[in-house]
């Protein structure tokens, strides 16, 4: 029985208080004043989910005279509840840099000159028609939904050809292998609202304070209101979320597997597994030979012989973390009574063994029971805003199909090719080439066996990303039988080295739908004109797709003759949606997600209606139309409570499993150092990554003024003792080599970010210093993404502070 | 102690829960929100002396992303105003 807690004169006083106020508030309040803030002076206001990371926060966007004029978080939206990060406040002026791309230029002579846009497509077009099977189409977790669908389209349904691959390959790509070994589907099972339920918060080599903050702040509003939450931060530096922490585990960089197999170990040791959950939900798998992404089925004892090693001191002796840290995370996740989420983002995923380490998160949560109940949840976040709802729910990667689904499977090809309207065998069976391939591959002369001659990049930067750029990029020039055109919104050192560059609306400028990290699907509509002749990436496929159906390419039209983006009003008559002039006479978006949405059942990946992410501040799916017409959003997958689709009485049901017996993967993968380490030569580790204030590149951000002033250039951070043995200062310039190439950058010492001894870190957002001439190209055998926080560099001091 | 109950009206650019997160960084405990009506925000605060609520009243007023604070409720028997308690 509860028993009421004792009313003093304090809390009857600040009851009333609150009581008083709260029926002032109340009497003088109405509804409408939350809708939206208010009209003032001939600001219109509309939503629009943020253009930056993956959180997905909505913004309400005010226009006035067809320019973006001001900008609010939207209190209605469940992510971000009104709150922005400080990127988020200033997004409406990433539209008006000085030096936006307003004219298709065609290089000639070495120089980039004005053309029309008939004349770009039927470049585009000859280039395509030459041989299609060497055009490559390089695309981004930035494209909306209905954009990336078009280019999917375009080139399985149309061209026969697989050589489409995403940015989002070097970003999340190992995030989707480990889902897929674990549960047979990609994408988290929880959602943020595991962030307001969690008493223990683990990041994994992630800075969500930084990368994530409107996210963070959920969980730290929460203590600051004096609910008692642990905050463990696993990391190979410390950085801004460091300083929220109780506990900080410090450790060797790749070393996080021999950490997740320690726990493994400690739980079967202490008997502190979930015994009935692993035995009701979990099956084991471990490494296959040949190494497949399924590996081979093990059983309980075999997998607790293989974790067996893995002691708290032998975790300790390879990773650096003591053995008491070892031994306090294992009987945290030991607990039943407290509810624990594991965050990661690029330190898990852009590593050379990221599926793996994937998997093993998973595994922990698995055999620990901290799985479905809102707070126990291994969650992967994107840094993109539509890395999950375009590159990995449409599938636009070399390997897949949309909804789920894989080139390779028969079923999966008929499926598509019966939605598509296209003859039987149209779909190309053989995978394409991932992202390092592609680009390798364009680099390569004819003659050396390269076999893409012709690559469209829209809505990326690769001769910023890519890692080892004088090898993935750079090494294009001079090659005159390669062609590259970019689609892009500013210069960027990708058109710096294109044959071809068009001008593309960007954000508001257009309509579009993003999908974020917890699976929420979003909408907008286009709010401001974009400026000169720039126009929609998806327009562009579109336009150049019809190109090649007036030429006579068979790929453009389906079995019936029609064109493979046939538009049609309400009366049934073909809009002409190829001619930029009549592109927004009707939805093309909504034309092209109300067909892509027809995937989306296989995996249960189920989208509503357009009309409905129309109404909404996103949905996360599988979204279900209820008995009354209504559609309800899914927040927990695989848990009865709240999935639709899990059996009656299962409580858990994996119904993806990769062994169709309803069961997750627990994994056992072993710990390997990874490909390069520091040595004489080259005695430090070299971690690359993000800040606040820029989004990746800085293509956008850069042209933000209090931004940019904010943090202007990038900078190597060097722990103290390293600079002293260096005699480097604060400021002075030094040199970061790596056998790959090397840059110059100013040095900062007790930043915000504090890497340990033999240990630097080094943002990628400045074009000026591309720290991407100087990162590895290893990727996971698996995802084939490439690892971007570990490979050996060595430091010199070149200068004194330059400023 | 003393106990006010304010209903702040949050101005028209700035999101709620914004000011809510400043309010909660400034107040700590001795802050309690209602919930939000519109652009108006229904809060407590419990300070040492009725001096030191309504220096927090002048504090709050001249806030970014405040437009107005309404006191609504001031707890009477409070202790009188101690010199040297105003809030830096």
């Amino acid at each position: 029985m509860l028993t009421p807690p004792e009313l003093d004169r304090r809390s009857f006083m600040k009851g009333a208080a609150l009581a008083a106020a709260t029926a002032v508030a109340q009497r003088t309040g109405t509804a409408d004043d939350q809708a939206q803030p208010a009209a003032n002076d001939g600001v219109v206001w509309n939503k629009a989910p943020c253009r930056f990371c993956g959180t997905g926060c909505h913004v309400q966007v005010g226009v006035q005279h067809d320019r973006v004029v001001a900008i609010a978080g939207d209190v209605q939206a469940e992510v971000n509840k009104g709150l922005l990060c400080v990127k988020g406040y200033h997004v409406g002026q990433i539209l008006y840099g000085p030096d936006r791309l307003t004219t298709p230029l065609l290089r000639h002579d070495g120089e980039l000159v004005p053309i029309g846009w008939d004349e770009a497509i039927d470049v585009i077009a000859e280039r395509i028609l030459r041989q299609p099977e060497r055009f490559a189409f390089y695309g981004s977790g930035q494209w909306t939904i209905p954009e990336g669908y078009a280019a999917q389209k375009f080139m399985k349904g149309g061209l026969a050809n697989n050589h489409i691959d995403p940015n989002a390959r070097l970003c999340m790509a190992s995030a989707v292998t480990g889902f897929l070994a674990t549960y047979g589907v990609d994408e988290p099972a929880g959602c943020y609202d595991d962030l307001d339920a969690c008493d223990v918060l683990i990041t994994w080599g992630n800075n969500p304070a930084e990368m994530h903050p409107v996210l963070f702040s959920r969980v730290i509003d929460r203590r600051s209101r004096g609910e008692s939450v642990m905050l463990i931060d696993i990391g190979t530096r410390r950085t801004r979320t460091t300083e929220f922490a109780q506990h900080y585990l410090e450790f060797r960089p790749h070393t996080d597997l021999a950490i997740a197999n320690g726990i493994a170990h400690l739980l079967i040791r202490d008997q502190t597994f979930a015994a009935d959950f692993v035995a009701r939900h979990c099956a084991f798998r471990a490494p296959s030979d040949p190494p497949t992404l399924n590996g081979r089925a093990i059983s309980f004892e075999e997998y607790q012989a293989m974790v067996a090693p893995y002691t708290p001191e032998y975790v300790e002796q390879i990773s650096g973390v003591p053995a008491a840290d070892i031994r306090m995370l294992a009987a945290l996740f030991g607990r039943r009574d407290l509810r624990i989420t594991s965050l990661w983002c690029m330190g898990m995923n852009q590593h050379t063994a990221g599926t793996a380490i994937n998997c093993l998160v998973h595994g922990v949560h698995l055999l620990s029971g901290h799985f479905g109940r809102p707070g126990d949840a291994p969650t992967s976040l994107t840094g993109q805003p539509s890395a999950c709802g375009t590159v990995r729910e449409v599938g636009t990667l070399a390997h897949a199909l949309p909804g789920g689904r894989l080139v390779v499977n028969e079923d999966h090809r008929r499926q598509c090719e019966e939605l598509w309207n296209l003859p039987a065998g149209r779909i190309n069976p053989a995978p394409g080439h991932h992202t390092v391939k592609m680009w390798q591959s364009f680099c390569t002369a004819r003659a050396d066996g390269g076999d893409i001659d012709t690559l469209w990049v829209q809505v990326t930067n690769p001769g910023q990303t890519l890692p080892d750029l004088h090898r993935l990029f750079d090494a294009r020039q001079g090659k005159d039988d390669k062609f590259l055109i970019v689609s892009d919104v500013y210069p960027t050192a990708t058109t710096a080295l294109a044959d071809l560059v068009l001008p593309s609306a960007m954000w508001v400028e257009k309509n579009g739908m993003f999908g974020n990290s917890e699976r929420r699907t979003q909408q907008w509509f286009r709010q401001v004109m974009p400026p000169g002749d720039a126009r929609d990436d998806c327009w562009q496929t579109i336009a150049v797709a019809h190109r090649l159906f007036e030429l006579g390419c068979e790929g453009m039209q389906d079995k019936d003759g029609r064109f493979l983006f046939d538009v049609r009003d309400d009366s049934g008559e073909v809009v002409p949606v190829w001619d930029w002039s009549h592109y927004y006479n009707v939805n093309v978006d909504r034309h092209l997600f109300e067909e892509y949405r027809r995937f989306s059942r296989l995996k249960h990946k189920d989208l509503a209606p357009y009309a409905e992410y129309v109404r909404a501040r996103g949905l996360r799916w599988p979204v279900v139309e209820q008995p009354d017409g209504s559609w309800r959003e899914t927040r927990f997958r695989f848990a009865e409570f709240d999935d639709p689709y899990v059996k009656a009485g299962s409580a858990i049901q994996f119904y993806h499993s990769v062994t169709k017996d309803d069961r997750a993967q627990v994994w056992f993968h072993p710990y390997a150092p990874p490909p390069e380490v520091p040595d004489a030569a080259f005695p430090f580790w070299l971690c690359t990554g993000r800040v606040l204030e820029h989004w990746h590149t800085g293509s956008m951000t850069r042209r933000v003024a209090p931004l940019s002033r904010a943090v202007p250039r990038a900078y190597v951070e060097l722990n103290p003792d390293d600079a002293r043995s260096l005699g480097v200062h604060n400021g002075e310039l030094v040199r970061v080599e790596s056998r790959r190439g090397a840059i110059e950058v100013p040095a900062w010492i007790n930043g915000r970010g504090r890497p340990p001894r033999g240990s630097v870190f080094v943002p990628f957002f400045d074009e000026r210093r591309l720290i991407n001439q100087v990162t590895l190209d290893a990727h996971d055998p698996f995802s084939k993404q490439p690892d971007y926080k570990k490979c050996a560099v060595r430091l010199t001091r070149v200068a004194a502070d330059p400023r | 102690m003393a106990v006010s109950g304010l209903v702040i009206t949050v101005a028209d650019a700035t999101p709620v829960a914004r000011l809510r997160a400043e309010l909660l960084r400034q107040l700590g405990p001795a802050l309690e929100l209602g919930e939000a009506c519109g652009n108006r925000l229904p809060v407590v605060i419990e300070t040492a002396t009725q001096a030191l609520g309504s220096a927090w009243v002048e504090r709050l007023t001249a806030m970014p992303g405040v437009r107005h604070v309404d006191v609504v409720f001031v707890e009477l028997d409070a202790p009188a105003v101690t010199r040297g308690e105003i809030p830096c």
